[in-house]
């Protein structure tokens, strides 16, 4: 069992990583990566719904008609996503306003839907959670390393408290969207680089050598 | 050609209303909680422009503060607010502005001294600029600088300009320069709006 949960985790957060192995989940890692408070919340709104969400579809699958699935699948979904926005509405008003669409858009975030419908609808309920929870960190993993380098060089604070001093000159590049795909380009070519595929395989070699 | 079953239908019914309930629950529970953070960040807006923000900001304090300070008038059937100092005075005018700024609705309040000819502050209730380039919009270091600004109440139209424009009152935001139009645009008309009707009545009152 632990074995099982072990490699779970090593797919989701490494080796399969939904979002620089899978490419998945970039609209919002691209979008609310500009501050490291946002991306937290990001990331945890999204673990709790890959997770739940899994775990719900999985109890279902039994019962679930086969044809139906998806429609079932995004109606969970939805569902705790809404749930995410009322509860940072009401108990968090400021992250509320600072991620502003991007919570209502976990919906469309395909991590979730990819882990339902690859992972949830063939496992146990308790698997399909902890595979859920592994890919949702495995993408929050991602969105705060972006996060980090974004607010560091583009507003010269992390977590909102300055670092860098007075006499930093902040890269407005990198607080714009073409900063957001400079980094995720870096962080995906390291990737490739230095983290072993699911197969086992040495990654694979850039360039035509 | 399968055999048509109702089963599928009942599935999604069934389970639709079970989230909906779980969904309406949750609403309920915490719907009184987001208004009142809505209100909230509203009256502090309004206490903000008038430069009296209090020093904790807790709900009773702000509350109490906003119904001592501040009193809604309708005007010619457009809503504005007075403002009081604590000596019950007439201390400032509070005029609703509302535009489209460069990717959306932006909503902001503006506090002008009696004399129409200060503006005391100048606060924004809701916009969808770009986070850290137009949203910088609502970062102290733009609003403050419209505290005490002097404008010409007979000005056709351009109440507020950018320096370095001639006669210009404040900086607008480096590389949000559409932002920064659209916040004098909406300034501006919002202005010539109150000067050429709503102050008439006023000072009929």
């Amino acid at each position: 069992m632990i074995n099982t949960i072990k490699n779970i985790f090593s797919l989701g957060v490494f080796k399969d990583n939904p979002v620089f192995r899978q490419i998945l989940g970039i609209c919002s890692a691209l979008a609310v990566t500009n501050l490291l408070m946002n991306s937290v919340f990001m990331g945890l709104g999204l673990i709790f719904v890959t997770a739940l969400s899994s775990l719900t579809v999985s109890i279902l699958r039994k019962y679930t008609p086969k044809h139906i699935r998806m429609m079932v699948q995004t109606l969970i979904i939805s569902a705790y996503v809404i749930i995410v926005d009322i509860v940072l509405k009401a108990y968090f008003p400021a992250m509320s306003e600072a991620l502003g669409p991007y919570v209502g858009l976990i919906i469309t975030n395909c991590i979730i839907m990819g882990r339902c419908e690859v992972f949830a609808q063939n496992n146990p309920p308790f698997t399909s959670f902890i595979d859920g929870v592994a890919s949702g960190s495995g993408y929050a993993l991602v969105l705060l390393v972006i996060a980090f380098f974004r607010e560091l060089l583009g507003f010269g604070s992390l977590f909102g408290i300055n670092v860098l001093g007075e006499n930093w000159v902040n890269w407005v590049f990198m607080i714009m969207p073409p900063g957001a795909f400079f980094m995720l380009g870096v962080i995906i070519w390291l990737a490739n680089t230095y983290i072993p595929t699911k197969d086992g395989k040495a990654p694979a070699a850039g360039g035509g050598n | 050609m399968k055999k048509f079953t109702m089963k599928p239908i009942l599935f999604m019914v069934v389970i639709t209303i079970v989230y909906t309930a779980v969904l309406a629950g949750i609403n309920a529970v915490t719907e009184e909680r987001i208004a009142l953070n809505e209100q909230l960040s509203e009256q502090l807006s309004f206490l903000y422009v008038l430069n009296m923000t209090p020093e904790t900001i807790e709900a009773p304090t702000v509350n109490r503060l906003y119904q001592e300070r501040v009193e809604e008038i309708q005007v010619d059937g457009d809503r504005l607010y007075e403002a009081y100092d604590e000596d019950g005075n007439l201390y400032a005018y509070i005029v609703p502005m509302v535009g489209g700024a460069l990717w959306g609705e932006l909503r902001g309040i503006v506090a002008l001294a009696p004399d129409f000819e200060t503006v005391l502050g100048i606060d924004f209730l809701s916009h969808s600029e770009t986070p850290g380039l137009g949203g910088r919009i609502d970062e102290p270091e733009f609003k403050e600088q419209f505290r005490g600004i002097e404008i010409d109440p007979e000005a056709d139209g351009d109440f507020l300009t950018y320096n370095p424009n001639p006669g210009g009152q404040v900086d607008a935001i480096s590389g949000a320069t559409g932002t920064s139009n659209a916040v004098r645009n909406i300034f501006n008309n919002t202005m010539q709006e109150f000067m050429s009707e709503t102050r008439e009545e006023l000072n009929n009152d």
